[in-house]
């Protein structure tokens, strides 16, 4: 037992870090690595239980990851050519293919009015459609194929995932 | 190393420079794959989850903010959830295990040194999600306690006692082979 009650909130505090963070200094907090470093050289007490904890860090620090391998590092590299070419809009189907269709309705129409009577009257069989009905189609709010790309990016949604995944 | 560095690396590479990106990838894909594989105990599975990271890290690259987050720190929370939503799918490690039980021909020693480490693998894996990242992400990834916390979204005291029970239990499990462990092979 301590007998100095700072030394032994030192010794607490000591041996709560070496607990956590193992025997390595270089883990410590760095903030408190200089005072515990300093404890511990004119404390046995802390000098012991430091030593403990390094038998455990020496037994994980046999269990080492294999390296990555060439291939990954290559198809990695790959990535970035691939996913700008997804991400060109150029082929933006959408608004091509409502585009055609407007200019294909406007074509119509044309043609209709262009082989009608110009009396100015319209026969009482046909019903002429109103041209705002046709109009409308290029109102309707096109999707845009880098819009979706980039709703598909996460944001920082490692927050909340990785808090509600561990509860 | 270098954070600003870094994001200029980022910036040049959202803007198609595959020099950059390849620069990027070699910085950080070792140390992604390494905690993947510390988390999911397979080559294969870790080689994944390293491939839908970075592939989340382009779609991020674009508007990448500095001084949100250090991009190693970003890239390690993004690969740590996509392990815990494997490894709670099903995808448990299956350490390797059949290497002992399909009776593969292995020199004395190379068993033995097989032995201890499949015993140091069960006793991460056995650990709760939670204590084995940590450990993953301070003992064998260097990263501080307070940016482990980040990653984990703990506080640092939340981090430190995930450490230490995670260390207790680890002690337990191994000291009554402590001895062998630590014989060099």
């Amino acid at each position: 037992m301590q007998d100095d009650p700072n030394e032994e909130t030192s010794l607490a505090r000591f041996k709560q870090v070496v607990d956590a963070y193992g025997a390595e200094p270089g883990r410590w907090p760095a903030d408190e690595r200089k005072r515990l470093l300093a404890f511990a050289a004119s404390s046995s007490h802390a000098r012991a239980h430091w030593a403990q904890a390094g038998q455990l860090d020496d037994a994980l620090n046999k269990h080492a990851s294999p390296p990555t391998s060439p291939d990954l590092a290559d198809r990695l590299d790959d990535m970035l050519p691939e996913f700008t070419q997804r991400r060109r809009p150029v082929p933006n189907r959408p608004r091509a293919a409502a585009m055609a269709l407007s200019f294909a309705v406007l074509a119509i129409a044309a043609a209709w009015l262009g082989g009608r009577n110009w009396s100015g009257e319209t026969p009482d069989h046909e019903t002429v459609q109103p041209v705002e009905e046709f109009v409308l189609l290029d109102a309707v709010p096109l999707i845009d194929a880098v819009t979706i790309e980039e709703a598909r990016a996460p944001s920082f949604e490692g927050d909340d995932e990785l808090a509600l995944a561990l509860e | 190393m270098d954070l600003s560095e870094d994001e200029a690396l980022v910036q040049r590479a959202a803007g198609g420079d595959r020099a950059a990106w390849r620069l990027l990838v070699r910085r950080h894909a070792g140390s992604v794959h390494a905690a993947a594989w510390y988390l999911l105990g397979d080559r294969s599975e870790a080689e994944d989850v390293t491939q839908e990271t970075f592939l989340r890290f382009l779609g991020k690259a674009r508007t990448w903010r500095a001084g949100e987050a250090t991009i190693k720190t970003w890239l390690h929370r993004v690969a740590t959830n996509l392990c815990v939503d494997r490894w709670r799918s099903g995808r448990k490690t299956e350490l390797n295990a059949h290497l002992m039980e399909e009776g593969v021909d292995l020199e004395p020693g190379m068993r033995a040194a097989l032995d201890r480490r499949l015993r140091i693998e069960s006793a991460l894996a056995a650990l709760p999600v939670r204590q084995r990242t940590a450990i993953v992400l301070v003992y064998y990834q260097g990263f501080s306690g307070l940016e482990a916390a980040q990653i984990l979204a703990v506080s640092e005291d939340a981090l430190e006692s995930l450490l230490r029970r995670a260390r207790r239990t680890l002690k337990q499990q191994l000291e009554p082979v402590a001895s062998d462990l630590l014989c060099e092979v």
